[in-house]
């Protein structure tokens, strides 16, 4: 009866119950029959022949139980026989349970991540049904441009099933009152926002209609987390006032504790003000109406699918396009930009980032597993074929093959049952590790959700089960082979019988040398591209972030900078609009020549409001015309400066100096003559620069700034110091995120790091997995020839000999796993290329590198048990027998 | 091994129907249950209560295997055949059998 028969009847008892019915029917037929041939009536012949079956029930319940009883017993039996031949060999097998837990463990987590980032819903009530509404612009790739506020109040205007929509931005904003001015993360957010969401307050309430619009709009929501650190956790904040950005605004609510956003916001957002809609930003006609600015979040109706939205989106931009063609066409010949309004779910619009990333890490630890399933066929194989003798004379006395693998599965299923159970206590370490290591790929909206849960238990449980198979096919397949040849057996040797092993060593090589030759390729691209010439110096250069007060006026920034730049130990000190590196996300044109055809479609650059000292702090050379100065001011000539690849791009082999481009939306966009060209500044983890913009800080308005300051020696300038000079301009000026610039940079390839480690470190745990693996064989296979060693060495073997006898096989499957491996990274690495930005070509040395480290390590791993085998006396051996 | 009643029985069981079917072809249940009582000269009683659930116990352990067929009265019958691993099982029961008669037989003229 086969396995899955028997396991079908333990739960289709009904089926089971009706076969022996029918038997027992039989049975009774056939006795009632005979009593009539013996002459009884019938009647008298059924009432004998009930009576002599008795009772059917319990005849039925007793077969059951012999069918059932003795499966179990039988199986428990197997179960009780491998546990005590694994225990037999405790080290071999404690080896073989921790590389399966380490290949399930590093399975298991990386999937607890997947499973939070991918396949879960987001925490909020309902989230399936939230979406975000981008622009898209065909004509130049745009896919993913935030709407404007004017779109989207069009789009409730136009569309009665899209009324729960609503927008945010982020920001800093200054919070006073306290000890000192302090800066929090905040969010600008549409009245609804929050309802949206689905979001309710743990206290007071949320924003009602209305809030958004001026002269009601001083009024705050905040989290948990900063009503606790800030407000002590005191519920009677809620109606009190505060003072954010040097006006007072009232407590409407705490948001509950276990809420934390920051889809679209480099930071978990603090606080929530309310949108200002006035007509700054909700007319077309507005100077600030059109920039892309907010990220919108919409919740469809039950009956409102995703794509009836994106259709209905579609004939409201269709509208759009048509009412405005001066903002959806470009060009001097008003060319179509493709602009169509698009709904993305929410969730996949959050998680698009960690998506390759996850499945980059996903593939590498499968490989792992793999090579860990490898090792325990191996482990399986050698015990296994160490009872070959016993296997043997069992199967000549009849013992089924069937009922061999079946002992042979269980082992198997210990082993991978111990491992899973070992993995999992490791992967709730991995995760609070986790955590904390992908702050970036994981959104905070998300990371909280990264635990073992049910479907982390069944993916154990499924990873269990596979490599249970995988361990077991092989030596299963050897297994059915086995004929009771108990000629052989009697002997216990088996030359030549080792090809099996050897195919899955190379198996094992040629997994663990692309892993290696790949995750070293990575962590080889990450460290190059962390140390090439990056065109600016980070070193010594402290960054403040800080918010100018609404009081303050433009003419308070050069007093800023003098102040800084007069104290002792500071080299030179620049203001900017944000951080050093950016997206180039501001469409420019060149004036002058609008019917060039290299400037006709549509171009985008960095742009940078920044102070003249800007490039001398950061060391960017300046490489044509000239830097601004204070003279560059508002009501003067609009200048800028661009980057030497803006002008690789647009002025090939010549200058742009006294060109004039237009850049920029509202009052940014004005025409501008370039004065001077830069040196490319290549963003962290970028190969290459972007066409990037500067412009004056006195002829731009920004409230957000950055400071920076670089010291004149290599010792980083006192953050007091700092802090005083500026004060001693604006005493009510908070500064914040002070941190030197390196850090900065460090922490934006922190991700990348972290995975070329882990990448690196799974690629070790491989390395580490396949030399056991090759240890354990030639051991094992030296152990089996131990009598043949020893008589070859008595009649005159050189060690040298008995290394080739044993090991030469092994080297070739080495060699040929090698190879294959090296192919297999080639190939990997090719791909990676084109998902990765930045990630270099496989180098011959890399391979070549690898190939040694494989050989030496492999070369040790066969000499170690060769050489013991050698060395003891032969003598003593061939007593033995 | 078999220090209880019910496992002395449960061997005297499957010894006679392991004989039983040992002597040829395959038989169903009302059948090897007509040669016990035959053979023995309606001496020895085997309840079907008994008989069935043995049969498939004996099955699960790999001594007898059985199939659906059609019997000689036309209708549908489970019939048993003895395998190899049964015929090794016979062995051993039968001489423990012998064993265990000679030395019963052997107190009852002695002691």
């Amino acid at each position: 009866m086969s396995i899955l028969r028997r396991l079908l009847n333990l739960w289709r008892g009904r089926s089971l119950d009706r076969d022996f019915d029918d038997e027992l029917r039989f049975h009774t037929e056939m006795r009632v029959d005979a009593n009539i041939r013996a002459g009884m009536s019938r009647p008298d012949a059924e009432a004998e022949a009930r009576r002599h079956m008795g009772s059917t029930l319990l005849v039925k319940e007793n077969m059951r139980e012999a069918r059932v009883m003795c499966w179990i017993e039988s199986v428990a039996h197997d179960f009780h026989y491998g546990a005590r031949l694994l225990i037999r060999r405790p080290l071999a097998t404690a080896l073989a349970v921790l590389t399966l837990s380490l290949g399930i463990g590093a399975n298991v987590a990386i999937f607890s991540l997947l499973n939070a980032a991918l396949l879960k819903p987001l925490p909020l009530p309902e989230a399936d049904r939230l979406v975000t509404i981008v622009d898209v612009f065909t004509a130049n790739g745009l896919t993913r441009a935030g709407p404007t506020v004017p779109e989207l109040i069009d789009v409730r205007k136009m569309s009665p099933n899209l009324q729960n929509l609503s927008f945010f931005d982020t920001r800093d904003f200054q919070l006073t009152g306290g000890d000192e001015p302090l800066r929090v993360f905040g969010a600008r957010v549409d009245a609804l926002f929050l309802t949206v969401l689905g979001i309710r307050p743990a206290h007071g309430r949320l924003f009602q209609q209305g809030e958004n619009l001026p002269g009601q709009d001083r009024v705050v929501v905040i989290t948990d987390g900063l009503w606790r650190r800030n407000f002590g956790g005191d519920p009677s904040v809620v109606g009190r006032q505060i003072v954010l950005n040097g006006a007072a605004s009232t407590v409407l609510g705490i948001l509950p504790p276990d809420f934390s956003f920051d889809y679209g916001s480099p930071e978990p957002i603090e606080i929530f003000v309310p949108f200002p809609m006035n007509d700054t930003y909700t007319l077309r006609t507005a100077p600030f109406a059109n920039v892309r600015r907010v990220i919108a979040i919409a919740r469809l109706k039950n009956d409102y699918s995703i794509q009836a939205a994106a259709t209905e989106l579609q004939s409201i931009s269709r509208v759009l396009k048509n009412d405005h063609p001066e903002l959806y066409r470009t060009g001097s010949d008003g060319r179509d930009t493709g602009f169509v309004m698009d709904v993305i779910p929410l969730k996949e619009a959050i998680t698009a980032g960690s998506r390759s990333t996850l499945m980059l890490l996903f593939a590498a630890v499968g490989l792992v597993l793999l090579i860990a399933c490898v090792n325990t066929a191996q482990f399986l194989l050698s015990q296994w074929m160490e009872r070959e003798p016993e296997v043997a004379v069992r199967r000549a006395l009849g013992a089924g093959g069937m009922r061999l693998f079946r002992q042979f599965f269980i082992e198997t299923v210990i082993l991978a049952a111990l491992g899973g159970i070992a993995g999992l206590l490791q992967v709730a370490w991995l995760i609070r590790a986790f955590r904390s290591f992908f702050s970036s790929t994981i959104p905070v909206v998300l990371i909280g959700s990264v635990e073992i849960d049910g479907t982390v238990l069944a993916f154990t449980a499924v990873v269990a089960l596979v490599t249970t198979m995988l361990c077991a096919f092989v030596p299963a397949l050897r297994l059915s082979r086995l004929q009771p040849a108990l000629r052989d057996a009697a002997r216990g040797l088996a030359a030549g019988r080792s090809r099996s092993r050897h195919i899955l060593i190379g198996v094992e090589v040629a997994i663990s040398a692309m892993l290696l030759i790949v995750a070293g390729l990575l962590v080889q691209s990450l460290h190059k591209l962390q140390n090439a010439p990056a065109g600016y110096s980070a070193d010594g250069v402290m960054v403040l972030r800080m918010r100018m007060l609404a009081a303050s006026p433009e003419a308070i920034l050069p007093q800023y900078v003098e102040r800084v730049a007069a104290i002792p130990g500071v080299d030179s000190a620049a203001l900017a609009d944000a951080s050093l590196f950016g997206p180039a996300n501001v469409e420019f044109a060149i004036e002058s020549r609008a019917d060039d055809a290299a400037t006709l479609s549509i171009q985008s650059a960095g742009y940078r409001i920044v102070s003249p000292d800007y490039f001398k702090t950061l060391r960017i050379p300046l490489l044509d015309g000239r830097t601004f100065t204070d003279q560059d001011a508002a009501g003067r000539l609009p200048v800028a400066i661009v980057n030497e690849e803006m002008v690789r791009r647009f002025w090939p082999g010549r200058s742009p100096i006294g060109d004039r481009i237009r850049a920029g939306a509202g009052p940014r966009e004005a025409t501008m003559t370039i004065v001077g060209v830069a040196g490319n500044v290549r963003p962290v983890l970028e190969q290459t620069a972007e066409p990037q913009i500067y412009v004056p800080y006195l002829q731009q308005t920004e409230p957000n700034k950055i400071l920076l300051v670089r010291s004149s020696t290599s010792n980083h300038v006192d953050v007091a110091a700092i802090k005083a000079a500026i004060r001693s301009v604006q005493p009510e000026q908070a500064m914040f995120n002070i941190q030197p610039l390196t850090e900065i940079v460090r922490r934006s390839s922190a991700d990348s790091r972290t995975i070329a480690m882990l990448l690196a470190g799974f690629a070790a745990l491989a390395l580490f997995m396949s030399v056991t693996g090759v240890y354990t064989v030639v051991s094992y296979l030296t152990s089996r020839r131990t009598k043949e060693i020893a008589i070859r060495v008595a009649v005159g073997a050189k060690a040298r000999d008995v290394l080739h006898l044993v090991g030469s096989q092994t080297l070739v499957a080495t060699l040929a796993g090698l190879g294959f491996g090296l192919l297999g990274s080639i190939a990997s690495g090719a791909a990676l290329r084109r998902t990765l930005a930045g990630v270099m070509r496989v180098e011959p040395v890399t391979l070549v590198l690898v190939s040694g480290l494989y050989l030496a390590v492999v070369i040790c791993a066969i000499c170690v048990p060769a050489l013991k085998a050698v060395r003891v006396d032969p003598s003593t051996i061939l007593r033995t027998d | 091994m078999r220090d209880n009643r019910k496992d002395q029985l449960q061997g005297t069981l499957d010894l006679l129907v392991l004989r039983i079917l040992s002597t040829g072809g395959s038989m169903h249940g009302y059948a090897i249950l007509e040669r016990a009582e035959h053979l023995s000269r309606e001496v020895i009683r085997i309840e079907p209560g008994s008989l069935y659930p043995a049969l498939h116990r004996m099955e699960e352990a790999g001594w007898i295997k059985s199939e659906w067929d059609i019997s000689d009265s036309n209708r549908r019958a489970r019939f048993y055949t003895i395998t190899a691993k049964g015929r090794q099982r016979l062995g051993e029961e039968k001489e423990h059998w012998t064993t265990l008669a000679a030395a019963v037989a052997r107190i009852l003229k002695n002691a």
